[in-house]
């Protein structure tokens, strides 16, 4: 549980400073809101950012909005999605 | 193969005086393309926009990249590839959605030929990412990133 919290709050950041989102503050976002409309607010094109921004800092690949759907449910969901993904891209 | 305005017209709904490349080279569809251009000093463009300098007006610079970008987002569903990984929009194109980290280092001018060299970098959903670059004489003058939506529902 600590490791999700630690990667939901860089996600936090990684959110924040990817798409400059200079009026939020890391303590705006609950774990449980959306990201996308009525949550955080985030549009279309945020997501083909954020979709960048994952891919260059954790090498992961959101290939299509299905996956989309599911991983920018939330933040929580986002945790549990990198660490997923993270772990089937670099078994150990 | 080089794609001359009979080609890009098939693709992009831009036509003269605002279809501002003459050639589109080097075309992967879906991935990176080269625009090109030759100033005319005729163009009214240049004439009026700064008169006596014939210079092109530097936001046209990103205009035409985004002119190449679509050609070559959308030209694979019109013009064969053979690359079915290719990510391809519908043609009839869409809409420039968002124009970012834009820097201008100089001008293009009468007589100047300008490459506009963009490649894809992303695309989701109905969005396609692209880099872009305008240079005259392998120098580069203008930058920029340029995202643009592309309605399914346009490809029937």
């Amino acid at each position: 549980m600590e490791n999700k919290n630690t990667l939901i709050s860089e996600l936090k950041t990684l959110i924040i400073e990817s798409l400059q989102l200079e009026d939020v503050a890391p303590e705006d976002i609950g774990p449980d809101d959306p990201l996308f409309g009525n949550g955080l607010g985030l549009d279309s094109i945020d997501a083909l950012e954020l979709v960048v921004a994952l891919e260059k800092a954790y090498g992961i690949v959101i290939p299509d909005e299905d996956v989309g759907k599911e991983a920018f449910a939330s933040l929580s969901a986002l945790a549990d999605f990198v660490a997923r993904e993270r772990k089937s891209a670099s078994p150990e | 193969m080089r794609y001359d305005p009979s080609h890009i017209t098939r693709v992009i709904p831009h036509r003269p005086p605002f279809l501002l490349i003459d050639a589109v080279e080097s075309v992967e569809f879906g991935r990176r393309g080269v625009g090109i251009s030759t100033l005319d000093k005729s163009s009214e463009f240049l004439r009026d926009y700064r008169p006596g300098e014939n210079i092109l007006p530097r936001s046209l610079l990103i205009e035409a990249m985004a002119q190449t970008a679509a050609f070559v987002a959308a030209g694979g569903s019109v013009f064969e590839t053979g690359d079915e990984q290719a990510p391809s929009a519908p043609p009839g194109v869409g809409y420039l959605v968002r124009v970012s980290d834009v820097t201008f280092s100089g001008n293009a001018k009468a007589g100047d030929t300008v490459s506009y060299i963009v490649e894809m970098t992303k695309s989701f959903g109905d969005l396609y990412k692209f880099t872009g670059r305008a240079l005259v004489n392998g120098v580069e003058i203008a930058r920029g990133e340029l995202t643009f939506s592309v309605p399914r529902d346009t490809s029937g």
